[in-house]
């Protein structure tokens, strides 16, 4: 049997004006879940939790069948390059690297050897974004667009298995988003995406908060 | 490799602020060694100069202005000798000096030739002095004003006038001196005869249609002029008016012979009212031990700007950790090592603490070079 | 009690200063003890009086070459810089003889003019003249011939004496002992000039050259000052005062001579006045003594050859 990509019990997080509680949730690999929800509901919450950033007050989160949650946080942080990806709401670029290096990121900074089949998805990943030439080429330089498309790059450029994504198409026009969907698609990862965007549709739909 | 390389990025990426922060340090380190070191090195150096002149002799007055003015060739001592006092005998070398005349900032100072072998002076380009008009240019004060022999200069009329009219003499450059270390570094020295010229107690004539030398009258008749440049046919016609035992100096350089001449000296000399008598190396040890309370004192006084600069500094290494913040949380969210961003950021710190270092290092090497042309214009 | 922060505040920046000096401030001091001393006179009197009372070892050497009047003579640039840094002792007669030295640059710690110990010295007019070869050059100022005197030189001796007996690697004690023994010779000489000059006491006596002030002080004559060249005839003006000095001093009247005279020279004066020569000092007289007290006893010779003959004598052509 087919170990389940995510799978949540008994979640209870502080979050917001209400805390954020999620009894249960199961994501089979390759599913994408949407996450809406108004603001303060908890929706960059349980995306920081599945990412492993935070660690719950209380309940269990397993990632391709292993314990996630209760690993220590620097584990998380270790494991989390490459196992997920994380497409955050802020277009946190780093200014003193160019834009190709912030694609290529962990690589740049040393925490994987160089290689050329990485060097070949960034490139087949920057053609499928639309994104513009990246070497030398000064993140500060960048349109709001073709941050957040890098951004989706950088998550996607690992190979992660789960994708987190907070308003991944926030900045973008219609065949901006389109290209981000698809590029998810094409990943094959199972996806969590929380976004107002309606063309962003999922397998299925969590709507926070849960419960009365 | 990484670290360095992505340390370097980082520099080049803020350059503003990086340079801020090298800046911050290197002078609030290095400003204070400046500080302490040239008055650490100058204290030395003014010792050694103290210790090449046993003893000094000069008109009643303060002997701090007496002992600085020897060592310095500063011409502020108020009053003269006459040129008699610098017989001593045989128990000493005495060597007056004459002291006030400047061409430019330089000092022109009208010395005994007798100081040359006493101070062990080198001519290095071309000769000393011979004769009346003549000057030898210090190392420091040649290569100010790009002296070298053959050159002529003209010393301002003086500070202090003579009744009879000074002589605005040019003056022969014939030689440069190596440097010493001593105060003939940054001065022009010339015979005392030179000097007593520029002060107007010696002149020479010439007749209305230019002729000179022998033929030249001994008094000022209708037709006669004062000579302004002593060329070797003129010299002749130079000469004082008046007893030159009585001509004035500034200040005597005693070198005794021995211990027992120098104490011996020293004791006659000190109950002279007449004049003022120091031992330089002692004036200048009671000097700096003035010196170092009062530093101590500038220091006291000077925490509450210190504690404003380390605030600053510590504002300054803040704001850079702030603009961290910000980088850390992506690197996090990424899954990034620590370790790799904690030793990119370790090895921009070691950047910027080697080039603060060097600031500091610079301005504690250079700081004296850069206080001297104030210090020696003024 | 004064502040002492202005000199401080003085001080500072001359800290700074000296600190950017490149090297430290010489070691003073004189040259090493081991080399002889070296002792320079700038003419052949003043050379004279040292060698009288310079103990062996001490190098004496004269600057103004044989043959060349020292009034005249200016040493080269390389000489005077020779004397600042090498001389440990420069012996002139003075700025009045040998006249350069009033211009040039030399150590007055190590220069010592001998003339200035002289008391009374006498004063001149200044009177034109020429020694023959050279300028013509005048003495206004102080007579400086005052080696002619035995009392002066007597004088400058003792003053020299001191200054040798202070430098390096002397025997002080053999100065000492030199300069008594040239006070007793020049005493005695004194003495001797008196005997001589008395029977020349009324004897109209004139110098070819002003050089024998002193000794006519000394000796209590009066001897006449003329400009005369002994290597040629004289000019009209000069013959002229010597006619009118013959013609006042009546018979007997001697002209001294520094140099043995030409034959010109004596016929362009009066046919009454007798020539002789009396050595001025200043040179090597030939086959005269070479030290001070021998050749002063020549010229107490010459002079004693001016006395009156005996009674029955027959009196030489002059």
């Amino acid at each position: 049997m087919t170990a389940l990509a995510l799978a949540v019990r008994g979640l209870h997080h502080p979050a917001g004006a209400r805390p954020l509680v999620l009894p249960a949730l199961d994501l089979a690999p390759g599913a994408r879940l949407v996450v809406r929800g108004p603001s303060g509901s908890g929706k960059t919450t349980l995306l920081r939790l599945i990412a492993g950033e935070l660690s719950p007050a209380a309940g269990e989160l397993r990632v391709g069948g292993a314990p996630w949650s209760a690993l220590p946080a620097d584990a998380r942080r270790a494991g989390r390059f490459g196992t997920i990806g994380v497409i955050p709401q802020e277009l946190t670029l780093i200014d003193w690297l160019d834009a190709w290096d912030n694609l290529c990121l962990g690589w740049a900074l040393g925490a994987r050897p160089q290689s050329a089949g990485m060097e070949a998805r960034a490139a087949a990943l920057v053609a499928a974004l639309g994104l513009p030439p990246l070497r030398g080429r000064a993140p500060r330089t960048l349109s709001m667009g073709e941050r957040q498309r890098l951004v989706v790059a950088r998550a996607l450029l690992p190979g992660p298995g789960l994708v987190v994504a907070d308003e991944p198409t926030s900045a973008l026009d219609p065949a901006g988003a389109d290209a981000v969907d698809a590029a998810l698609r094409a990943s094959g990862a199972t996806a969590v995406v929380a976004t107002h965007d309606p063309r962003l549709a999922g397998d299925d739909t969590l709507t926070l908060p849960v419960g009365p | 490799m990484i670290p360095l390389r992505r340390a370097l990025d980082r520099l080049r990426a803020r350059p503003g602020a990086q340079a801020a922060r090298v800046l911050a340090w290197g002078l609030g380190l290095g400003l204070p060694a400046m500080v302490v070191g040239a008055v650490a090195a100058g204290g030395d150096l003014l010792r050694a100069r103290a210790a090449a002149v046993p003893m000094v002799l000069g008109p009643p007055g303060d002997h701090t202005d007496l002992a600085l003015a020897a060592l310095r060739f500063d011409g502020r001592i108020h009053g003269s000798l006459p040129a008699a006092r610098a017989t001593l005998g045989p128990r000493a070398e005495a060597l007056p000096l004459r002291l006030g005349h400047r061409v430019g900032s330089t000092p022109v100072v009208g010395v005994d030739p007798g100081l040359l072998r006493v101070r062990g002076l080198r001519v290095a380009d071309g000769r000393p002095f011979v004769a009346l008009g003549e000057a030898v240019a210090g190392a420091r004060a040649a290569a100010r004003a790009g002296l070298r022999p053959g050159a002529q200069v003209q010393p301002a009329p003086p500070l202090h006038h003579d009744l009879a009219g000074a002589t605005p003499l040019v003056l022969s450059v014939v030689g440069v001196l190596a440097p010493s270390g001593g105060p003939e570094d940054d001065a022009l020295l010339t015979d005392l005869a030179t000097t007593w010229a520029l002060d107007g107690h010696l002149h020479g004539h010439a007749s209305a249609d230019g002729q000179s030398g022998a033929a030249a009258a001994a008094e000022l008749a209708p037709g006669t002029f004062l000579l302004e440049e002593a060329r070797p046919e003129d010299l002749s016609q130079f000469h004082a008016h008046g007893d030159p035992a009585g001509l004035p100096v500034s200040l005597i350089l005693v070198h005794p012979r021995d211990a027992r001449a120098h104490d011996q000296l020293w004791a006659e000399l000190s109950l002279d009212p007449s004049v003022s008598v120091v031992r330089p190396a002692q004036a200048i040890e009671e000097l700096l031990a003035l010196a170092a309370d009062l530093r101590d004192l500038a220091l006291l006084l000077l925490l509450p700007g210190t504690v404003g600069a380390v605030a600053l500094l510590a504002l300054v290494e803040r704001l850079a950790a702030e603009a961290d913040r910000a980088e850390d949380a992506v690197f996090a969210t990424q899954g990034l090592p620590a370790g790799a961003v904690r030793a990119i950021r370790r090895a921009e710190r070691l950047l910027v603490a080697t080039a603060a270092l060097a600031v500091a290092a610079a301005l504690a090497a250079t700081g004296p070079l850069l206080l001297v042309p104030w210090a020696l214009h003024r | 009690m004064r502040s002492p922060v202005p000199a401080v505040a003085r001080l500072l920046p001359l800290l700074a200063a000296c600190a950017a000096d490149p090297a430290p401030a010489p070691t003073p001091g004189p040259p090493a003890a081991a080399d002889p001393p070296q002792v320079v006179a700038l003419s052949l009197p003043a050379a004279r009086l040292v060698e009288a009372i310079a103990p062996p070892g001490v190098a004496v050497t004269t600057l103004a070459p044989p043959g060349v009047d020292p009034p005249d003579h200016t040493p080269s640039v390389a000489e005077i810089a020779a004397l600042q840094a090498d001389a440990d002792l420069i012996v002139a007669i003075g700025p009045d003889y040998e006249r350069w030295v009033s211009t040039a640059a030399l150590p007055r710690g190590r220069t010592l003019h001998l003339a200035d110990a002289v008391t009374a010295p006498i004063e001149l007019p200044g009177l034109r003249h020429s020694h023959g070869a050279g300028e013509a050059h005048s003495h206004a100022g102080r007579d400086p011939h005052v080696w002619s005197s035995p009392r002066a030189a007597r004088e400058m001796v003792a003053a020299l004496a001191p200054a040798l007996a202070a430098l390096p690697g002397v025997d002080a004690a053999a100065v000492t002992a030199n300069e008594a023994r040239f006070a007793a010779t020049a005493e005695a000489l004194a003495a001797e000039l008196q005997a001589v000059a008395g029977p020349l006491a009324g004897r109209p006596l004139a110098s070819s050259h002003p050089a024998f002030g002193y000794l006519a002080r000394d000796a209590g004559l009066t001897i006449t000052a003329f400009g005369l060249d002994p290597l040629a005839a004289a000019g009209a003006e000069e013959a002229a005062a010597v006619q009118r000095w013959a013609a006042a001093a009546g018979p007997g009247a001697v002209l001294l001579w520094e140099e043995e005279p030409s034959a010109a020279a004596r016929a362009a004066l009066p046919a009454g006045v007798s020539h002789a020569y009396l050595d001025p000092l200043e040179g090597p007289a030939p086959g005269g003594a070479t030290d001070w007290a021998g050749a002063f006893r020549d010229n107490l010779d010459r002079l004693r050859a001016l006395h009156p003959p005996a009674a029955g004598t027959a009196v030489p052509p002059g």
